[in-house]
């Protein structure tokens, strides 16, 4: 078997999560417009300033036109034909306790790997996971309360917590900060509210799974973290959705606010849908994601690696505006078949001494299209501000691309920004000496990429560094031309 | 009356050459109505997001016909170098200037001319090239295709080597109006041909508010040589807008220095497209904005066929509240295997107020490639400061140095001696303790 | 004999971090001392603090260099004043000529003496001489500062910039480090060819063999940052025969 043909049977491997659940959905028809937006407030009894926080996004959105900056072919989107609310139906008004939850969707978790019940639950993570426009269930919550850590739906915050959601939603991203985050803002549906009170550790991984089931909906998810003075939480989030023909809307929101000497991980494990072979179907992932370092000596780190959805937008950033503040950014991105992701991330030094690292491993094969797309920006006020960037990329197959824009910018003379780019194909003497050594075509490809992005790989929590290998191993199969 | 109303007056008014000639006449025309279409680049525009043009937008630039200049050749000493020893030809305020140009005997199969002389006789040798290799890609570029009349235009036949360099320089002089010029130069190297172009533009009499908006063509064919230099030189009160667009053809090879020191506002386009395999390119530049002075150099590399390389080295060294700007694309096309591309940015901030935005990109279509870039900004290093203390040199010492080793970087990539000494020169004028650096350099 | 530098209880950090923890030494106009010790013993940090190096803070006691407080003046102003440090690792300055570089550091120190700057002419025929000295080739002024060179090359840059600048103090940063036989043979013998009553030489090395070629009047045993042991060349053959285990030893019962 030549090495293309191992590589097609490699690339040509299944979505492994593209099965339906079939249960009976409280769907809304489609279309968008402020009537829509009133009806979602008024199903999660939002107070009225936040019923008035959606309406101004959504007034903002109207004004607005959709990027095409990036370098992605997009079809253009039916914001009409799209339905902004799915909910598995239940008797109540929703699930008080895991007993309580449909044992349909416990099922579909159990078949992502994700198991909601605590007694088998992953040690030492607690999962809220979104079905479609809601949460379905929180795990751990008890355990988390008892140090004063709040991890529940965004739908329960703006219940039970609602000073906290009032004060911080929108303080990161506003509501008309861009066109998919205006939209966001404007009909978001559920995702996760996190706070970690000065001074605690979270003793746990704290994750959420989303999960896009029903059809011709989107899914407009908002999460919000705040580690307050010298607070610490990994988060993690993972996300998967059925095969469809039809491409599915993914606009999410998520915020970090990090206060002095706080620290937030923030891990992405990117797997929604990515179409077929012919490019036919898969999710549009279009995501708002910044973290705000408002205290001094703050931390936040991205991690993400995405090999899922048709098209991938997003660019998680660090305001750098405490003094010593880091902000760090490692990215693996695969594309595969018709493929396109746009992502990068934008690292703002204000404060004094900043730091920013941003690692960046692209990964194209078949017909995929990736771009890099970073901005390093050094304000006059940030002495001493450091950034060094890395952005490798590794071409299987003579019919994909990998571009590179980064944009740096300095203003401050005791500034010191180092960018580093390169890009080439996979190493023919690298798999030589591979297959040279017994391993066959695809064990060698699989190695090699993984090697690739190592450097990535080793900042995820070990779950998820484990599920990451599997995924670029079976997403990347059929790289070599 | 509006900007458009403005040109378009003007453009009725002037005196052209050529006008009789069909096809540069309906040019001409085009590039006019493309103006008035496109106007002048805006911020909004992706490939100027860092460089405004208003200053210039706002001023109604006249066309200026030809005029009588009182200069000496000694007069440009300044500018031109070893005469003797290269074929130099003046420009003033846009116009060709004989009594203040050498040409010396040349070889068999070259064409020096000024492009004024070439339309009057010959321009259907111009008509495959011209417009032909730069597009009019922007408002400023639709603006020189409407309103050029002169420049320079070199020709060299198959295998023939123009061994003396041609110095093209271009003096701006005060005038009562403000006063733009679009220069339009056609550089063609036949088959195996070799040259070397020096492109300098500088001012004479007082600092001149003048707008200097300019295009080079230049065909490379299978196998010829190209060094091309730019020096730009002008006065701090002037604008300078060109483009330089070359396409090179199997194993042929274009090499490119451009040196920044003048005007208040810059912005050059090097746009090289390697169309054949084995073709290459290496472009170098430096930029020295301090003052207010702003600079911007985007460059291009087109690589469309197999076994085509190209190398780039740019440096910025920005103070006061200079600004300095550098774009630098390469892009790799489907079926252009075998590329290897390799580009260096490096900035040196000296001041509080200066600011250098950078923007190095790869795009890249097929998987056969070897490209990188790398960009920096930062300051000196401190060991190497101290290294130089510790031998007895003061800290300001060290320092202007160790910043003109820096940009020596560039300038010592320049082939062309005499030039090199002349920029090296010029750069010393421009630094701190550079005066004493003189002596001992 | 007349004192040319005086070290009294000198401390030193880097980073926050105590290296030398109270040096006493003292060093005559004409002589040569060795300083030895193991990795980590402070030695580097001696020759970085006599030189002026920024981050290696004094916290402590203090330098008197010919009569004066060497302590409170610039890099820049030892040099001139005639302190040389050869570097452990020269440092490669790519685009500053070696020629024009060595011309203005010397102009600096003749400036600083009330002497007339070194013409064009005179400079060449001086450093061609010096050259000669530790056997390096024309070419290697045409280029960068240590730009480019083997550890060998730059070695002997560091020997022949001293010759040019004919310091009164020169300190040799394990300037042994690397070097094969021949080079180092080379190095001691432009540092012999500059023996002088007026100058005075301190070597900081970790091994003996430097010693051979370059015979010192004494040898200082430097440990944890103090000086432990003092003596004639005889302690060095000593130390290379025994260790430095057996000072060590000797110190902690001590």
């Amino acid at each position: 078997m030549s090495s293309t043909d191992v590589l097609d049977e490699v690339v040509g491997s299944e979505y492994k999560h593209g099965f339906v659940t079939d249960i009976e959905s409280d769907i809304l028809p489609p279309g968008l417009n402020e009537d829509t937006i009133r009806f979602i407030s008024a199903q999660k009894e939002e107070p009225e300033w936040l019923l008035q926080f959606r309406l101004d996004a959504y007034r903002h959105w109207l004004t607005m036109d959709q990027p095409d900056w990036a370098k992605l072919n997009i079809d253009p989107i039916d914001y009409q034909a799209i339905s902004y609310w799915a909910a598995p139906k239940s008797k109540d008004d929703g699930p008080k306790s895991l007993d309580e939850v449909d044992p349909k969707l416990l099922e579909t978790y159990e078949k992502l790997g994700i198991p909601l019940a605590e007694r088998a639950a992953l040690a030492g993570v607690a999962v809220d996971a979104v079905f479609d426009s809601v949460s379905v269930a929180t795990t751990f919550k008890d355990k988390l309360a008892k140090e004063g850590i709040i991890f529940c739906s965004f739908s329960e915050a703006v219940k039970d917590h609602p000073d906290l959601v009032k004060e911080y939603l929108g303080s990161v991203v506003p509501t008309g900060d861009n066109y998919f985050a205006a939209l966001n803002s404007a009909v978001f549906s559920d995702g996760s509210f996190v706070y970690i009170p000065k001074g605690v550790r979270c003793p746990m991984e704290l994750s959420t799974y989303f999960r896009i089931n029903a059809s011709n909906t989107g899914q407009f998810e908002r999460t919000l973290i705040v580690a307050d003075e010298g607070a610490y939480v990994s988060y993690l989030e993972g996300c998967t959705a059925p095969m469809r023909d039809e491409n599915q809307l993914h606009a999410a929101v998520v915020e970090l606010v990090v206060q002095k000497d706080a620290q937030i991980k923030y891990s992405t494990v990117q797997n929604w849908y990515p179409g077929d072979e012919n490019g036919v179907g898969g999710i549009y992932n279009f995501v708002t994601k910044r973290a705000d370092c408002r205290g001094d000596n703050a931390k936040v780190s991205w991690t993400q690696v995405e090999t899922g959805s048709a098209i991938t937008w997003k660019y998680p950033s660090c305001v750098l505006r405490g003094d010593n503040s880091v902000g760090e950014f490692y990215s693996v991105a695969l594309t595969n078949n018709y493929q396109q992701a746009d992502t990068g991330t934008k690292m703002i030094h204000l404060g004094k001494n900043t730091s920013s690292t941003i690692i960046s491993k692209g990964i194209s094969a078949g017909h995929g299209q990736q771009s890099y797309r970073g901005l390093v920006k050094v304000a006059a006020s940030a002495d001493g501000a450091r950034n060094y960037s890395q952005c490798d990329s590794m071409l299987l197959g003579d019919q994909c691309g990998a571009h590179t824009f980064p944009y740096i910018e300095a203003k401050n003379p005791t500034a010191q920004v180092e960018h580093e780019a390169s890009t080439s194909k996979i190493s023919e003497d690298q798999l030589f000496y591979c297959q040279q050594r017994g391993l066959g075509v695809e064990d060698a490809v699989s190695m090699i990429v993984n090697g690739f992005a190592k450097e990535v790989i080793r900042e995820l929590p070990m779950e998820f560094a484990v599920e990451a290998q599997k995924l670029l191993g079976v997403s990347l199969e059929n790289a070599v031309g | 009356m509006s900007t458009m109303e403005h040109y378009r007056q003007i453009f009725a008014d002037a005196d052209m050459v050529g006008k009789d000639i069909d096809w540069l006449a309906a040019g001409r025309e085009k590039a006019l109505a493309e103006f008035e279409q496109s106007g002048f680049p805006t911020s909004r525009n992706e490939d100027w997001k860092y460089t405004r043009v208003n200053p210039i937008e706002k001023k109604a630039w006249n066309w200026s016909g030809k005029t009588c200049v009182g200069l000496d050749p000694e007069d440009l000493n300044d500018y031109v170098f070893e005469r003797k020893n290269s074929h130099v030809l003046v420009f003033v305020n846009g116009w060709f200037q004989p009594q203040l140009s050498t040409k010396h005997e040349l070889p068999q199969g070259v064409t020096l001319s000024s492009m004024a002389a070439q339309i009057a006789d010959g321009a259907d040798e111009l008509k495959p090239y011209l417009g032909k290799i730069a597009q009019n890609n922007n408002g400023f570029m639709a603006l020189n295709t409407a309103f050029s009349n002169d420049g320079a235009y070199l020709h060299v036949a198959q295998n023939v080597t123009l061994d003396k360099p041609v110095q093209l320089v271009f003096i701006a002089t005060r005038q009562s109006d403000p006063v733009f010029t679009n220069t339009r130069n056609l550089i063609v190297l036949e088959r195996g041909a070799q040259a070397q172009v020096v492109e300098t533009y500088g001012f004479i009499s007082g600092e001149p508010e003048n707008f200097t908006n300019a295009i080079t063509e230049a065909v490379v064919a299978e196998g010829a040589r190209l060094y091309h230099n730019i020096a730009q030189r002008e006065s701090e009160q002037g604008y300078h807008v060109s483009t330089v667009a070359a396409t090179v053809a199997k194993d042929g090879h274009f090499e490119q220095n451009a040196i920044a020191i003048g005007a208040r506002l810059m912005r050059t386009d090097i746009n090289v497209a390697l169309t054949e395999p084995g073709a290459h390119a290496t472009l170098n530049g430096l930029y020295l904005p301090h003052k207010r002075q702003h600079m911007d150099y985007h460059t291009f590399i087109d690589h469309a066929a197999p076994r085509c390389t190209s190398e780039e080295v740019y440096r910025g060294v920005l103070d006061d509240a200079g600004r300095g700007v550098f774009n630098g694309k390469v892009l790799v096309r489907e079926g252009a295997v075998q590329t290897n591309a390799d580009q260096s940015n490096k900035n040196l901030l000296l001041s509080k107020q200066a600011e250098v935005d950078t923007k190095p990109q790869l795009e890249i279509f097929n998987d056969d490639v070897k490209c990188s870039h790398g960009a920096t900004i930062g300051q000196l290093n401190d060991l190497h400061i101290f290294y130089l203390r510790s031998r007895g040199l003061d800290e300001g010492q060290a320092r202007s140095m160790l910043t003109y080793a820096f940009a020596n970087e560039v300038v010592n990539r320049i082939s062309l001696e005499p030039l090199r000494d002349r920029m090296s020169m010029a750069i010393l004028d421009r630094m701190p303790g550079g005066e004493e650096l003189k002596k001992l350099v | 004999m007349e004192k040319l530098l005086e070290i009294k209880n000198l401390h030193a950090e880097v980073g926050g971090k105590e290296i030398l923890k109270g040096i006493d030494l003292t060093v005559n106009y004409g002589e040569i001392h060795a300083i030895m010790g193991p990795n980590g013993s402070g030695k580097s940090t001696l020759s970085n603090v006599l030189a002026g190096r920024e981050g290696y803070e004094v916290t402590e006691g203090e330098v008197i260099y010919k009569g004066k407080n060497l302590l409170e003046l610039e890099p820049e102003e030892r040099a001139r004043e005639g302190i040389f440090m050869a570097f452990q690792y020269p440092v490669e300055i790519p685009g500053v000529n070696n020629s024009y570089f060595l011309k203005a550091a010397l102009n600096a120190k003749l400036k600083h003496e009330g002497k007339p700057e070194i013409d064009a002419m005179d400079f060449l025929t001086l450093v061609r001489d010096r050259m000669k000295i530790v056997e390096m080739d024309d070419k290697f002024m045409s280029r960068g500062v240590n730009e480019g060179f083997s550890g060998g090359e730059k070695k002997r840059n560091e020997i022949l910039q001293m010759a040019v600048l004919e310091p009164t103090l020169a300190i040799l940063d394990e300037t042994d480090s690397g070097l094969d036989i021949d080079a180092l043979r080379i190095v001691a013998e432009g540092v012999n060819k500059l023996r002088s009553p007026e100058r005075s030489v301190i070597m900081v090395t970790h091994y003996q063999r430097l010693l051979d070629y370059i015979v010192p009047d004494f040898v200082h045993v430097l440990s944890d940052g103090r000086i432990i042991k003092s003596g004639d060349k005889s302690l060095a053959l000593e130390l290379e025969e025994k260790g430095y285990g057996w000072l060590l030893g000797e110190d902690e019962a001590a």
